[in-house]
C-alpha cells in the first residue's frame, strides 16, 4: 500500500517536472489523476454537485496557473488538495452571505438562518430509521457535515472519508496534529448529536 | 471522571490515541454508564455512516472542460512569433497586407520607369533651323563627342534587346548630311512620321495659324524656340548635367543647313526613340503655327518628305508602341517656362490653375531646382493658363496652336525656374 502511493508520487512529480517546461499534455494526466479525489472533497465541503463542478474546474486552472511555483516540499496531492479545501472555504463564504442577503431560499432547506439545520417534521417520528433509505441516511449525513463550521468539515472530510493521515492532514492544513486531532473529535460529535436529533436513534 | 468529560474522550478511545492509564479509566466508567456506553455506540455509527458515505463520480466532461480552460489560458503564452503566424485568424490579414505591399511597390518602380514615355518635349526638326538661327548666339561647333557618349551610355541604359538598330542610325544619317544638307534626318520614330503626315498637307492651317502668330513678338518667338532646344535637350540628356547642353545645341544649327544641324543633335541619340516620338510632334507643330519656316526654307520641306520616308521605314522596327500611340493621341504640344521667385509657392498655384482650368496633370517632376511639368488641358482653356500664369511670374513662350480644332486636348509643358 505504501509502495503503491510512493509510485503514484514519483509519477506525480514527473508529470509535474514536465508541466513545468510547458507539456499541457502532462497536466492532463494529473487532472486525470486527481480529478475523482478533489470532486469528492469539494462536494462533501459544498454540498452541492453543480457547484462542486465549476469549484474543482477553478481549482486544476488554479493549479496550473500555480504549478510553475510548485517546489515539490509537500506531495503535489496534498498541494492540489489544499488548493481544492481553500476554494471550498472562500465559495462557502461567499454562499453563506449570499444566504444572509437572501430572505428565504427554497432551495436550500437545510439551513436556517442562524446556520442551524431545520429540523425536518417527519423526523421526529422513531420508526423513520426503519423506512429511511440508505440514500436517505447518507443525505442526512451530508446534511449534517453541512452544518459544521469550516476547519471542523474540513477535518472530518479529510481524515474520516478521505482516510488522509494525520500527518498529511496538519501539513496540508498547516495546522498542528493535535489541533488536527482535536477539531475531528469535535466534529464527530457534532455530526453525531446532529444526526440523533434528525433521525432518533442511530 | 464526569460522563461528559468521559464523552468527549470517546473518540480519543476509539482512535487508541490515549495512554493506558486513560484507556483503563474509560473503561471503568463505562460497564455501569449507561448513557455513556450509548453515547460509545452512536459514535461507533456515526464515524462508520460518514466514512461510508459513497464516492460522488464527477460528470465525464469535467477533464475535457478543465483542459479546454487550461489550453486556453495557455494560448496567449505563445510568443509574438507564434501568434504572427497561427493558422486563419492572424495570418490572412498578414497575407493580404504583404500582397498590397508588392503591389504598390510594383507599381511604384513602374512607374519610376515609365516616365520616359509620357512626356512629349518638342525638339528641333529641320525645319526649325531658320529659327534657331535667329536666337543670337555665338556659334560653337557641335560637340558630337560627348553626345555619342552619352548615347553609349544611353543604349546601355535601354537594353539591347529594345533596341533594334542601335548602331545604324548615327552613321547613316551622318553621311547622308555631309553629301546634301537636306538629308533625312534619322530621327527614328515612326511617330514624327504620322504626326507629319497629318499635318504637313493642311498648309491652310499654317496660315490659318499665321494672324495668331503675328501677335507674338520676335523676341517671344525667340525665346520659346530656345526653350524647346533646351526642353528637348534635356529630355534627352535626363540625368544628365542639364545646364550646358541646351546652349550647346541651340548654338549646334548656327550657320549651317538647318537638317544637318539637326541630324548633328540627333545622329548620336538614336536610343532613345520614345523620347524622339514626343519631341518630333513637339517640333511639327512648331511647323504648324511657324508658316513662314515653312516657306522660307524650302528644302525643309523636302527634308521631311525624305525623312517621312525613311521614318516610315523605320516604323516597322519601332520597339516602343506605346509612345506611338501616345504621338497620335497628342493633338499639339505647348511649351511654357514661367520664371518665378518662390518655386515651391508656384507649384502649387500652377497645379491650381491647372485643375481649374480642367486640365489634368500627366507628369511633375523636380530637376536641380526647377519643375517640369507636363500636362493636358482643353486647348480653348489654353489662353487663360497663359493668363494665369502670368500672374505668378515672368513668362515666356506660349504659342498657342490656334490650327487645332477647337476642343481638342493640347499638351502642355510647363517649366517653373527659380527667378536669378
Amino acid at each position: 500500500m505504501k509502495k503503491e502511493k510512493q509510485i503514484a508520487k514519483d509519477e506525480d512529480e514527473e508529470l509535474v517536472s514536465l508541466c513545468q517546461k510547458g507539456e499541457v499534455d502532462a497536466f492532463e494526466a494529473l487532472v486525470r489523476r486527481h480529478q475523482k479525489r478533489m470532486f469528492n472533497i469539494a462536494f462533501r465541503m459544498l454540498g452541492d454537485y453543480d457547484e462542486t463542478t465549476s469549484l474543482v474546474q477553478d481549482a486544476f486552472l488554479s493549479a496550473y496557473r500555480g504549478i510553475k511555483g510548485f517546489r515539490g516540499e509537500s506531495a503535489f496531492s496534498t498541494w492540489l488538495c489544499r488548493i481544492a479545501i481553500n476554494l471550498s472555504k472562500n465559495r462557502l463564504q461567499q454562499l453563506k452571505a449570499q444566504l444572509r442577503h437572501e430572505a428565504f431560499s427554497l432551495d436550500d432547506p437545510l439551513l436556517s438562518d442562524d446556520g442551524q439545520i431545520k429540523i425536518d417534521p417527519a423526523s421526529g417520528d422513531p420508526s423513520a430509521l426503519e423506512v429511511l433509505e440508505k440514500k436517505d441516511i447518507q443525505q442526512k449525513v451530508q446534511g449534517c457535515i453541512n452544518t459544521l463550521d469550516p476547519e471542523f468539515k474540513e477535518v472530518l472530510i479529510l481524515r474520516d472519508i478521505q482516510g488522509f493521515p494525520y500527518e498529511e492532514i496538519s501539513e496540508m492544513l498547516r495546522i498542528p496534529e493535535g489541533t488536527v486531532k482535536s477539531r475531528l473529535f469535535r466534529a464527530r460529535a457534532s455530526v453525531k448529536d446532529c444526526l440523533k436529533k434528525f433521525i432518533g436513534d442511530l | 471522571m464526569e460522563c461528559q468529560q468521559i464523552q468527549e474522550r470517546l473518540s480519543a478511545y476509539l482512535e487508541g490515541s490515549v495512554s493506558p492509564a486513560e484507556k483503563a479509566l474509560i473503561e471503568e466508567h463505562l460497564k455501569p454508564c449507561q448513557r455513556c456506553q450509548e453515547a460509545l455506540a452512536d459514535l461507533r455509527k456515526t464515524i462508520e455512516v460518514v466514512q461510508g458515505l459513497p464516492e460522488v463520480e464527477p460528470p465525464a466532461w469535467l477533464t475535457q472542460r478543465v483542459m479546454a480552460r487550461v489550453r486556453s489560458e495557455a494560448a496567449p503564452r505563445k510568443t509574438i512569433w507564434e501568434r504572427l503566424f497561427y493558422p486563419i485568424p492572424v495570418k490572412l490579414p498578414l497575407e493580404a497586407a504583404g500582397v498590397i505591399a508588392i503591389a504598390v511597390v510594383t507599381i511604384y518602380v513602374f512607374k519610376g520607369i515609365q516616365p520616359e514615355m509620357h512626356l512629349g518635349k518638342a525638339p528641333l526638326e529641320g525645319m526649325r533651323g531658320p529659327t534657331i538661327s535667329e536666337v543670337k548666339r555665338p556659334a560653337v561647333p557641335p560637340s558630337s563627342m560627348p553626345e555619342g557618349k552619352t548615347q553609349e551610355k544611353e543604349k546601355a541604359i535601354w537594353g539591347k534587346g529594345i533596341e533594334p538598330k542601335p548602331t545604324q542610325p548615327p552613321e547613316q544619317p551622318m553621311s547622308q548630311g555631309r553629301k546634301e544638307a537636306p538629308a533625312p534626318a534619322p530621327a527614328p520614330s515612326p511617330a514624327p512620321a504620322l504626326r507629319y503626315d497629318q499635318v504637313s498637307p493642311s498648309a491652310g492651317e499654317g496660315k490659318r495659324a499665321e494672324p495668331r502668330r503675328e501677335l507674338l513678338s520676335d523676341k517671344e518667338e525667340a525665346g520659346s524656340g530656345f526653350d524647346l532646344t533646351k526642353a528637348r535637350d534635356e529630355l534627352k540628356s535626363g540625368a544628365r548635367p542639364a545646364a550646358p547642353q541646351p546652349e550647346a545645341l541651340a548654338k549646334k544649327p548656327t550657320g549651317q543647313p538647318a537638317t544637318q544641324g539637326q541630324q548633328g543633335a540627333q545622329a548620336p541619340v538614336p536610343a532613345e526613340r520614345e523620347n524622339r516620338a514626343m519631341s518630333s510632334v513637339g517640333a511639327i507643330v512648331k511647323d504648324e503655327s511657324r508658316p513662314e519656316s515653312l516657306s522660307a526654307t524650302p528644302r525643309g520641306g523636302e527634308a521631311h518628305e525624305e525623312r517621312v520616308k525613311e521614318k516610315s521605314d523605320r516604323q516597322a522596327l519601332s520597339a516602343a508602341p506605346a509612345a506611338k500611340a501616345l504621338a497620335e493621341k497628342r493633338q499639339a504640344a505647348i511649351h511654357l517656362t514661367l520664371t518665378v521667385k518662390d518655386l515651391d509657392a508656384a507649384r502649387p498655384e500652377i497645379e491650381k490653375a491647372l485643375s481649374q482650368l480642367g486640365g489634368r496633370i500627366i507628369k511633375m517632376e523636380t530637376i536641380e531646382g526647377k519643375i517640369v511639368l507636363s500636362a493636358e488641358l482643353s486647348s480653348n482653356q489654353v489662353r487663360r493658363l497663359l493668363d494665369r500664369l502670368r500672374d505668378l511670374g515672368e513668362l515666356k513662350g506660349g504659342t498657342v496652336n490656334s490650327a487645332a480644332e477647337e476642343g481638342a486636348t493640347e499638351m502642355i509643358r510647363i517649366e517653373a525656374l527659380r527667378a536669378q
